[in-house]
């Protein structure tokens, strides 16, 4: 399937979205419906926003790190799993009702036993980041390796190819817009896993900002941060969308 | 002439469901099979047993007097669809089987690379297949069957089936022409009497439930045949008889 070419609408619909939110949120704020700080108005957070910028920029190399090796760390366990999920039937019976079990447990609940096992440090952050991680990108592997073209595996068994050719040439490359589809979900949920781990225990990072200024009623920072974590996700987001465009250049040949 | 490919007394049931029975067939060596049958009457079974990604109930399947029941990599099998892959470039998806036999990836473009000509894919080699035409892909596919056999047997089932009514006609022809020079010896399952009748140097007729041989024709018409041997009468006699069988 092709992409349709975007149109002025697909950037008009939703600029005008944010610029009705950001009017309503104008508006609330400066008639004083809500007390001022309690909701701060958007210029008095773009202005935190500014000023806060070298301090966010750097708690979130902290919060990025984690994320990052939380996130390597679930795409390679994810890998490890799916594979051997898929290449053992009992395995895969085995694990799958816990690998869904294991996404019901909140992560707000598993945070500071974390903290208890590994400390202050970053590791419990990382651990937070490869369990949100982890879910999405394994079941997308392990759907684009069971869904694998029949056809193509009876092909390739009839040219004598191995297991692990036929896992090389059709069930890997089959698997990929399904990884690249669980990876953003799980790029997502990556920043957000490490800043609440932060938050429930920790000595640096936008978490540990976040709830400092919280502290102190910093209403605008607050939302300063809130902004500025978002803008971290969509970026990471972003990354992956990259990374999807160079790995599939057949998505892109044309006639 | 020597016989190349062999099977006795095939049976296949799914559950419970006897699909063909006691078929047995030849292949000898240069020679154009046809299997025509009603669909679903088993054909593209035969074909799975032959090809030895199926093992038969009973029965045998001999190449070169071996044995490779239910042993596939032996006998290169073109299925239905072209199956080409859609993440390779072509000159990758056509020298897939010699690189799965062993050869190195250059090696392999180098061995494919050098038939693109002769099946009117030159320019195509670093294309993806999602840019060729239907017909191009078909002999893409056809290539790729090509190579794989290194046995000098192949099973294509339906080759032409899939294309549309113009391109098939073209492609069938194409075929025609460099069959000769393929140095293949080939079974190919079609449900157009037509087309069996144009390529085949003897039918095979599958008919009944289970699928059972019901008869051969021999298609005495020499190789290379004219263009138009479809309009004789003797295309139409073969075809009668054919049609009787099914």
């Amino acid at each position: 399937m092709r992409k349709r070419r975007k149109t002025a609408a697909d950037f008009i619909a939703p600029a005008s979205a944010i610029a009705v939110a950001a009017a309503i949120w104008f508006f609330v704020s400066g008639s004083e419906l809500v007390p001022a700080y309690m909701l701060p108005s958007p210029v008095e957070v773009a202005s935190a926003f500014l000023k806060n910028l070298p301090v966010m920029l750097e708690q979130a190399a902290v919060t990025l790190q984690e994320t990052l090796w939380g996130l390597l760390a679930g795409v390679a366990l994810s890998f490890v799993f799916s594979v051997l999920m898929d290449a053992v039937p009992f395995l895969y019976k085995a694990l799958y009702p816990l690998l869904v079990v294991s996404q019901t447990v909140p992560t707000v609940a598993i945070a500071p036993l974390l903290v208890l096992w590994f400390g202050f440090g970053m590791a419990p952050k990382i651990v937070l980041v490869i369990l949100t991680t982890f879910f999405p990108i394994t079941v997308a592997l392990l759907g684009g390796f069971r869904e694998a073209d029949e056809d193509a595996i009876r092909l390739m068994r009839t040219m004598g190819a191995s297991k692990p050719q036929i896992f090389r040439y059709v069930k890997l490359p089959g698997a990929v817009p399904g990884f690249f589809s669980g990876l953003r979900i799980s790029a997502s949920y990556s920043v957000i896993g490490a800043v609440v781990a932060e938050w429930l225990g920790g000595l640096e990072g936008l978490g540990v900002y976040m709830t400092r200024v919280r502290k102190a009623y910093a209403f605008d920072k607050m939302f300063a941060v809130i902004v500025f974590i978002s803008l971290l996700s969509l970026l990471l987001m972003a990354l992956v969308a990259m990374l999807e465009y160079l790995a599939m250049p057949y998505k892109r040949a044309r006639k | 002439m020597s016989e190349l490919l062999s099977a006795a007394a095939l049976t296949k049931s799914y559950s419970g469901r006897t699909v063909v029975e006691n078929v047995s067939l030849t292949l000898r060596k240069g020679e154009l099979v046809g299997l025509v049958g009603m669909s679903g009457g088993g054909k593209t079974t035969v074909f799975n047993m032959l090809s030895g990604l199926t093992a038969p109930d009973s029965g045998r399947v001999l190449l070169r007097g071996k044995d490779i029941t239910g042993q596939p990599g032996n006998v290169s099998y073109m299925l239905q669809k072209d199956l080409l892959f859609g993440h390779m470039k072509v000159i990758d998806c056509v020298a897939l089987p010699l690189v799965i036999r062993g050869m190195s990836k250059k090696d392999a473009r180098e061995t494919a690379g050098a038939y693109f000509g002769q099946f009117g894919l030159e320019g195509t080699e670093y294309l993806y297949p999602a840019q060729l035409s239907g017909g191009m892909r078909q002999r893409a596919a056809l290539l790729r069957t090509r190579l794989d056999a290194v046995n000098g047997v192949a099973l294509l089932d339906e080759p032409f089936g899939a294309l549309d009514a113009i391109t098939r006609e073209k492609v069938r022809e194409w075929y025609l022409g460099i069959m000769q020079e393929l140095d293949l010896s080939t079974v190919f399952i079609t449900h157009d009497v037509d087309e069996a009748v144009l390529l085949s140097d003897r039918v095979l007729v599958l008919s009944g439930s289970p699928g059972r041989i019901a008869g051969e024709v021999v298609i005495a018409e020499p190789k290379p045949r004219k263009a138009g041997f479809g309009l004789t009468t003797d295309f139409l006699e073969y075809k009668k008889q054919i049609l009787g069988l099914l």
